[in-house]
């Protein structure tokens, strides 16, 4: 096994711990997921392309890891329509409650995203990735990185105006002394 | 081109720098245009700017060490936590994995020491391994085998110098220090196995701003780990000129 490969793998740990954390939602899920992933990349290093992109090849057997977990864990819920997905508030409710006594408002409102938008926002305005490196990793036409993505990102910019228009009238209270 | 054509997507890949250079140019001219179009912009450029920094916490602290060697694959991946979480001191570790595993294998073990234990601490930053590998690389140890203690080699902007040599069972171990330009430093153990030269230890010293003098702490890991290993007294200077013109 090429030793130069361990290196990046090392030095990439930050980056893929941020990715981990944002799709498991939590520290000790994120670092388990991060472990099963080097010890998969380090198993099937003869398939990694030197010349590539090794943060791509990550995060690709990351996001395949956690995709595969899920599956196991909830054998009987497939999501595969993002429509239906996203109509189940109830389980995004509890979610966002859960993840807001941990996080801050904006990991709160990625955490609420369903799975499939919060792993493109991640990985292009989180990690810089270009779109077509998106569909890439993800194994999916560019449109739909394109489409997900700006649901992602609406979302996050109307959960990030309700707390700033929650925060001003928090602001206008302790000012007029209600 | 009128507002009302515009998708999210578009703006959204204006704002990603995703457009056509036209594309682009057109977007831009509308928004100064049409009040509307640029306050859809702002919500991406909003939406972007806040996901960029989230998780800043665990993407800006160091990873913890047992990870750090289930990345490095130096250990059985299914035990690599459990190592961890046995609280072991730092010189117990090093000898466990030196007894348990032998010279041979122990130098394959390269950095897990370094990297393991002192990034965990936060002695060693991860952006500092870019340096650690070229103070470790091939390269450099084959310079540093032609030099005797005292004397400094310089490679790939990184300056090294032996500091002592001294007999293993089954090899040579060399203490060296290495510093880089922009001020990184490390005192690290070069092991001759197998007819390779590897690193087994490497622990950063210094404040990473400005050179300074082996730490206590650097000392005292390398020395505990010679320790470790048995390692017998200094070679002196002409037995270390015979060893090198042998080649080792």
């Amino acid at each position: 096994m090429a030793e130069d490969i361990r290196y990046g793998i090392v030095a990439l740990l930050p980056r893929l711990r941020g990715f981990a954390h944002a799709l498991a939602g939590n520290r000790a899920d994120a670092d388990d997921l991060v472990q099963q992933t080097c010890e998969r990349a380090l198993r099937n290093s003869a398939s990694f392309t030197p010349g590539t992109r090794l943060d791509s090849w990550l995060y690709r057997i990351m996001r395949n890891l956690f995709i595969d977990g899920r599956r196991a864990r909830r054998p009987s819920v497939s999501i595969e329509d993002e429509a239906v997905a996203e109509t189940l508030a109830g389980e995004d409710g509890r979610r966002v409650s859960e993840a807001r006594i941990a996080l801050g408002q904006t990991e709160a409102l990625i955490a609420a995203l369903p799975e499939e938008q919060r792993s493109v926002l991640v990985l292009v305005c989180m990690e810089g990735l270009r779109y077509r490196e998106v569909a890439e990793i993800l194994d999916i036409p560019i449109g739909t990185v394109m489409s997900r993505l700006a649901r992602a990102r609406l979302a996050v910019a109307e959960g990030l105006e309700g707390g700033q228009s929650e925060t001003a009238g928090d602001d206008r209270a302790e000012r007029t002394g209600r | 081109m009128n507002p009302e054509d515009v998708t999210d997507e578009m703006l959204m890949a204006f704002v990603d720098g995703e457009l056509e250079p036209e594309e682009a140019e057109r977007i831009a001219a509308l928004s100064g245009r049409d009040s509307g179009i640029g306050t859809r912009i702002a919500r991406f450029e909003r939406s972007r700017a806040a996901v960029a920094g989230a998780f800043g916490a665990v993407r800006s602290e160091p990873a913890p060490d047992w990870l750090v060697h289930a990345a490095l694959g130096a250990t059985p991946i299914a035990s690599a936590r459990r190592a961890a979480d046995t609280r072991k001191g730092f010189g117990q570790r090093l000898g466990a994995f030196w007894s348990r595993d032998g010279l041979a294998v122990a130098a394959s073990l390269v950095l897990v020491a370094g990297l393991g234990g002192y990034l965990a601490s936060g002695l060693l930053r991860s952006e500092e391994t870019p340096f650690l590998a070229r103070a470790t690389s091939p390269e450099l140890l084959d310079r540093l085998a032609l030099a005797r203690s005292g004397e400094t080699v310089r490679v790939a902007q990184v300056s090294a110098t032996p500091i002592g040599s001294y007999p293993v069972a089954g090899g040579i171990c060399r203490i060296y220090e290495a510093n880089a330009q922009a001020g990184a430093g490390l005192r690290a153990l070069a092991c001759h196995v197998e007819g390779q030269w590897r690193v087994p230890l490497a622990v950063r010293q210094g404040n990473g701003q400005s050179y300074q003098t082996a730490s206590a702490a650097a000392l005292g890991a390398v020395d505990a780990y010679l320790d470790s290993i048995e390692a017998g007294s200094a070679l002196s200077a002409n037995e270390e000129a015979a060893r090198i013109a042998a080649g080792w």
